[in-house]
């Protein structure tokens, strides 16, 4: 690897710290959106379901997302504005979706759960 | 971790668990105390007690690891429950029936004597699923 290389895209070191720093917080995160998601099957609980739901948009897919981009970046050339505007732009849409899942679960009352 | 996880797969693949927990943790007042001294000093009871302490078993596991006739399990799992002594989960299965497991509820017992008599307090564990304890408490909110 030359120098303007090492210089234009990230360091496999960096790269490989990044992702097994992701991969533990994905294993955590889905732990719990398992968790939440067995609550739900097991207890017909609806708004566990949605839990489960806003969990996985809130955490598992923007760390997906990203753990993606950058392992496609390690094999082909991005472009410098993907990492700078479409990846946060779309974790950031994901945590948006995640928040109303988790609100609207929060929202809805018990009794239309059973 | 990794036995949990796989018992939790496991379970996956079983119809979907209809559970009922009766009492929840800190059950207080409720039972009355010569019943639960009566049942402490009950020899079935207290197998039944000790040997679901970590484990939630069957009626018919229950009877044979402690040599108990399986109607005396029933008796006394019924009259421990009532007292919060002993959680119940029902399982359904695919055929449509359900069977239950028992799972000791009971951490501290505390006595004290007041002017009216005595007054039990039950310390309940939180027993049952990790999943269910996460239902119990977002549906709390």
């Amino acid at each position: 690897m030359s120098v303007s290389q090492v210089a234009d895209t990230q360091p496999v070191s960096d790269y490989l710290l990044l992702l097994s720093v992701s991969l533990i917080a994905l294993g955590l995160a889905l732990f719990i959106v398992f968790h939440a998601y067995r609550g739900y099957q097991r207890n017909n609980s609806v708004r566990m379901l949605y839990l489960a739901c806003g969990l996985g948009f809130i955490t598992v897919v923007p760390m997906t997302i990203s753990i993606g981009v950058n392992t496609l970046g390690q094999m082909i050339e991005v472009a410098p504005h993907v990492y700078t505007f479409y990846l946060p732009l779309v974790a950031r849409v994901s945590e948006i979706s995640g928040i109303c899942t988790l609100l609207y679960s929060l929202l809805i009352t018990p009794d239309e759960s059973n | 971790m990794s036995i949990h996880a796989a018992a939790n797969w496991l379970s996956q693949h079983e119809p979907i668990w209809a559970i009922t927990i009766r009492g929840n943790i800190g059950v207080t007042g409720e039972a009355d105390p010569d019943e639960i001294f009566a049942l402490l000093d009950d020899q079935y009871a207290q197998a039944i007690l000790k040997q679901t302490r970590n484990n939630a078993m069957s009626a018919k596991e229950i009877s044979e690891t402690c040599e108990i006739s399986i109607s005396t399990v029933y008796r006394r799992t019924e009259r421990l429950i009532e007292c919060g002594l002993l959680a119940e989960q029902r399982v359904a299965q695919s055929d449509g029936n359900h069977y239950s497991l028992y799972e000791a509820q009971l951490d501290e017992l505390t006595v004290c004597l007041t002017d009216d008599g005595f007054d039990v307090t039950v310390s309940g564990k939180a027993t049952g699923d990790l999943a269910d304890r996460f239902t119990e408490m977002w549906e709390g909110l």
